[in-house]
């Protein structure tokens, strides 16, 4: 009895490791301890034959070789178990290269992308969103700014009118005028906004187009001010590493004006087609705010002075993306605004 | 202008790159270098206050204020003979408004030839054509002195008299380009006794130019007032080399310089004999008075110090006259070359101009303020956020459409410019639904059939009262598919319910609730099939509807008149809403305060019913929240049916209603309850049954 024992207890795992499916598994606990001919419910009932002395030790090891087979019939039980659910989550795999059901998300045009930047960036500098009409009185759009009637600087502005008495505004500093006939100093804004001018449509003219204009008075604002406003929104806008270059101008409304060019970011300043090979491209006007616009408005020139400038919200979007046509931001091609 | 001509009035060391970036950074900026023959020509690019620099003189001015170089001026001594000009011709100046000063001389027996070559090679090198040897002299001595001046033929000059006067009604002249000018009055002409012969400040007139006849010329050099030379040039349309330096303002004090230089160079080149004297009308003396520039007002205003060395120096290059210095700054006496200097923020700029920018570091201000936007402006800038998390992309298009496409889309009066570059663009936009349309069949024209979009912006119109106005307005567009075929999903098309769904989400996101929505014009939505009217005959009757919500204003949605769409070319169906946002709720003030989160759970009850057809899912709804059940949260469709199980004019809906209270879990009779008033209301009022 012994040898039977010991013969079951030394094939027993091989035996099991060839146990590879849930029936064979029930075959081999069938094989040993099925109630009627499992060889080890045998054995247990030979033992009652076996003669006192021996039934102890032989009891012992019958015991412990059937608690063997159960404990290796549960963990292979349990091994198979997760071999067929790995087997049946294997199944679902799937073709993970598919196309994700997306959800069409549409697209901010670059012209609304490129006023909120800059937007932002004049609002981290304390600056106020203003707004105001585009159709407006020549007072608003000329005189006020110190461009009274028949000056020749008036050319360079042509202007849609739609009555004697009203026209389509060139810029929107008309708003800054209206403002500060409202408000006192200090003041910090910037006007966004549609503006016009009687250019036919070419690559880099538009009829209609966008502006941002900026304002900031208070008392003791200086060209170093100015300056360094102005180089902080470009280095923000473009990169840190952009140049700025303030070039003496004439606006009516500024004093001592300037033409802020940066290094040009095509060609790093070293000389392109887009610059001319100049290495600067001209970005905006600017410049102290005229004594004459504070008299407009009864602010006093010698408590007050402030910096004003004016950008083309087209202007900047093109350099930003190197877009080389105007007539895009009007055309609405999906194909132009889904690269935004 | 011609580097070779500058040296005859400075010394310049520098290359002419180097001369082009310094101008440039000093404000008279040079845009082109061209290289021709030995010479160098400097294109440059003036605004319009520097009259100063349009001449070799003013330019080479300014290369000696940067180098600080000297100027050599121009010297000339007139030979004269000893007849007197002044008792052979008679000059009036009868506006002394407009004309300042009239300055004449007088040549006779010149031979009027062809001029010498090195003259025509400088005139040429800037452009200018050549034409005889007189007329290109004024013109030579206009580029170097930058005075313009012109030669008339004296024998044309009726009884040797020139009056300056205004135009007469009904006269008419004709000018040397050949074209018959009417004039009216406000112009101002040159005339002799009969007719005018000249156009002032602008072209001289055909008959008494300088021909190869003439003997005898008399030589002009004035000043006229800049306003009205550019007024009655820009009235005639035209621009000439004289007009374009009156009108920015000449230096009265160069009219006798420049008219001996010129005499002087005639007489050169094509002999004959100047009369003694200058004939000067000066009747309007244009003196100007000195300003004081202080030396705190260019600190405080520019951040920092200009050393007074450098101010002293540079104003007196530039020929303002320093009268005194004291403690306070200086006195300056101003040239009548430098009209546009009048105020000390002038002179200011003229010093740091040459200063350079670059030598002012920058600062930052400080600021006690905040930052500010508008509610408006919150709002625009959400929608916009929000409406492309829904999949539409922005448009923006232009003001103008055509007049005739307002009309389809407006009953507003348009604003009309005055001046359209076309007829396309004659009228501002009085709806963006022309733009979208627009956008829409470009892209459909390339391809695309199924797109969502929008448009954020003003439109414009004359109210009753005549009166121009412009008011934003959201409007969207959508067509095609609501989902696209894919391995994933079937296509199915945009509908009605997606448009809805679409501006529900899009007006939740900015405070308003789906409950706060009111679509038709009456609470239960079917009122308005009945007005006919209300929609616009642009939109599809039957698809469309009128919606608006408390604080906000009466928006319209729904499919566009298949009419309409044909004639646009547009087969599949298009689905637009225009929402007006005049006004709205400042999105700050929205109420968001916390509301504490329900502890205990809910319970949704399912419920189906039969009604008749006309009933609506609004009615049903609003009847449920009749009951005086304070814990229905909320009532939702679930499911429609229509079919051969119900009769004739009846139809099946299936609502799902959650209840819920605040204070304890609802049981599970309470809620039977709460569920057989619902439905006992739901039989008194809409006279529905429960479906088995």
């Amino acid at each position: 009895m012994l040898d039977e024992i010991l013969q079951i207890q030394s094939g027993l795992s091989s035996e099991i490791g060839e146990v590879d499916s849930l029936a064979k598994l029930t075959i081999f606990r069938d094989k040993y301890l099925s109630r009627k001919r499992g060889l080890i419910t045998l054995l247990m009932k030979e033992l009652q034959s076996v003669p006192a002395g021996q039934r102890k030790e032989l009891g012992q090891s019958l015991n412990l070789l059937k608690a063997k087979v159960e404990s290796a019939i549960e963990k292979r039980e349990k091994e198979l178990a997760s071999l067929a659910l790995d087997q049946r989550l294997e199944a679902d795999r799937i073709d993970f290269t598919l196309p994700g059901n997306r959800r069409p998300l549409g697209h901010l045009h670059p012209l609304t992308q490129v006023r909120i930047e800059i937007e932002d960036i004049f609002a981290s500098l304390g600056y106020s969103v203003e707004d105001g009409p585009e159709i407006e009185t020549p007072y608003y759009n000329f005189e006020a700014l110190n461009l009274p009637e028949h000056h020749p600087a008036r050319d360079t502005q042509d202007t849609f009118y739609v009555s004697d008495s009203l026209l389509l505004r060139t810029h929107t500093s008309p708003i800054q005028i209206r403002t500060m006939e409202r408000q006192r100093p200090p003041l910090r804004i910037i006007c966004p906004g549609r503006v016009y001018r009687r250019d036919n449509p070419d690559a880099t003219h538009s009829p209609v187009f966008h502006q941002i204009e900026g304002l900031a008075v208070d008392v003791g604002i200086t060209f170093r001010d100015f300056k360094g406003t102005l180089e902080y929104f470009l280095k923000r806008f473009f990169t840190e590493q952009t140049r700025v270059r303030f070039r003496p101008s004439y606006f009516g409304f500024t004093e001592p004006s300037a033409e802020v060019d940066i290094s040009c970011v095509f060609c790093a300043g070293k000389g392109c087609r887009v610059c001319k090979m100049s290495g600067w491209i001209e970005v905006l006007g600017a410049g102290m705010v005229d004594p004459a616009v504070f008299a407009f408005v009864n602010y006093d020139p010698e408590e007050f002075s402030g910096f004003a400038f004016g950008l083309g919200i087209e202007r900047f979007a093109m350099i930003k993306y190197s877009i080389n046509n105007i007539q895009y931001f009007f055309e609405n091609d999906l194909r132009f605004l889904e690269q935004f | 202008v011609s580097l070779q001509w500058l040296k005859e009035f400075v010394d310049i060391e520098v290359s002419p790159e180097q001369l082009a970036d310094d101008l440039t950074n000093a404000g008279t900026v040079v845009e082109t270098i061209e290289p021709l023959k030995s010479d160098v020509i400097l294109g440059l690019d003036l605004t319009t206050n520097r009259a100063d620099c349009l001449s070799h003189l003013g330019v080479a001015r300014e290369v000696a204020t940067l180098y600080q170089k000297p100027l050599r001026k121009v010297e000339t001594t007139v030979e004269e003979t000893d007849g007197v000009a002044q008792n052979q011709m008679e000059i009036r100046i009868e506006a002394p408004q407009l004309c300042a000063r009239y300055c004449a001389r007088l040549i006779k027996g010149a031979r009027i030839a062809s001029s010498p070559e090195w003259l025509k090679n400088r005139l040429e090198a800037l452009g200018l054509r050549t034409i005889n040897n007189v007329a290109d002299v004024t013109n030579y001595v206009l580029m170097e002195m930058g005075h313009p001046l012109h030669a008339f033929d004296l024998a044309k000059v009726e009884e040797a008299t020139v009056l300056v006067r205004e135009a007469l009604g009904q006269e008419s002249l004709v000018t040397i380009d050949g074209v018959e000018r009417r004039l009216s009055p406000g112009m101002l002409v040159i005339a002799d006794r009969t007719r005018p012969i000249a156009l002032a400040g602008i072209m001289g007139g055909a008959e008494s130019e300088i021909s190869m006849a003439t003997r005898d010329i008399l030589l002009e050099s004035a000043w006229f007032d800049p306003v009205s030379i550019r007024k009655t040039a820009k009235s005639l349309t035209m621009h000439t080399e004289a007009s374009h330096r009156f009108e920015r303002g000449a230096d009265v004090n160069m009219t006798v310089p420049s008219i001996n230089r010129a005499a002087t160079l005639i007489q050169e080149l094509a002999g004959g004999e100047i009369l003694q004297g200058v004939i000067d009308c000066y009747p309007r003396i244009i003196s100007r008075r000195p300003i004081l520039l202080r030396r705190s007002r260019v600190t405080r205003l520019m951040g920092s110090e200009i050393p007074e060395a450098f101010v002293e120096r540079t104003l007196s290059a530039l020929d303002f006259k320093i009268l005194e210095h004291s403690e306070v700054g200086w006195r300056v006496e101003l040239p009548t070359s430098r009209l546009d200097v009048e105020r000390e923020i002038d002179l200011i700029e003229e010093i740091t101009r040459h200063y350079g920018y670059d030598k002012f570091s920058p600062t930052l201000p400080g600021w006690e303020g905040s930052s500010q936007r508008r509610p408006q402006q919150v709002l625009q800038r959400a929608f916009k956020q929000n409406l492309i998390h829904l999949g539409y992309s922005e448009t923006i298009t232009s003001s103008f459409i055509d007049g005739s496409e307002s009309q389809k889309f407006s009953e507003r009066q348009p604003i009309r410019i005055l001046n359209a570059l076309s007829s396309e663009t004659e009228v501002m936009r009085t709806s963006l639904l022309p733009g979208l349309l627009r956008s829409f069949l470009w892209n459909q024209h390339r391809g695309l059939g199924s797109m969502k979009l929008f448009e954020l912006g003003n439109v414009y119109f004359r109210d009753s009262s005549q009166q121009c106005c412009e008011e934003v307005s959201l409007t969207l567009l959508a067509s095609g598919n609501a989902q696209a075929k894919t391995v994933h999903n079937d296509s199915r098309a945009f509908n009605f319910f997606d448009l809805k769904g679409d501006i529900e989400s899009l007006l939740q996101s900015v405070g308003v609730s789906h409950a706060q929505l009111c679509f038709g014009s009456g609470v239960d939505g079917s009122e308005n099939a009945k007005e006919p009217g209300s929609i616009p005959a642009y939109y599809h009757p039957g698809l469309s509807i009128r919606f608006s919500w408390e604080g906000g204003e009466r928006s319209l949605m729904g499919q566009l008149h298949p009419g309409l769409c044909s004639e646009y070319k547009i087969k599949q169906p298009v689905w637009v809403v225009e929402i007006p946002l005049r006004v709205w709720p400042d999105l700050r003030m929205v109420d968001r305060v916390f509301k504490e989160v329900p502890r205990f759970p809910s319970i949704q009850r399912d419920i189906s019913l039969v009604v008749e057809t006309g009933v609506t899912y609004s009615n049903i709804e609003s009847t449920i929240r009749q009951a005086p059940i304070k814990e229905i949260q909320w009532v939702s469709p679930f499911d429609l049916y229509k079919g051969e199980h119900l009769p004739a004019g009846k139809k099946g809906i299936s609502v799902t209603i959650c209840y819920q209270a605040f204070d304890r879990t609802l049981l599970e009779e309470e809620v039977n309850r709460y569920h057989e008033i619902v439905i006992a209301l739901l039989a008194e009022k809409l006279g529905a049954q429960l479906r088995t």
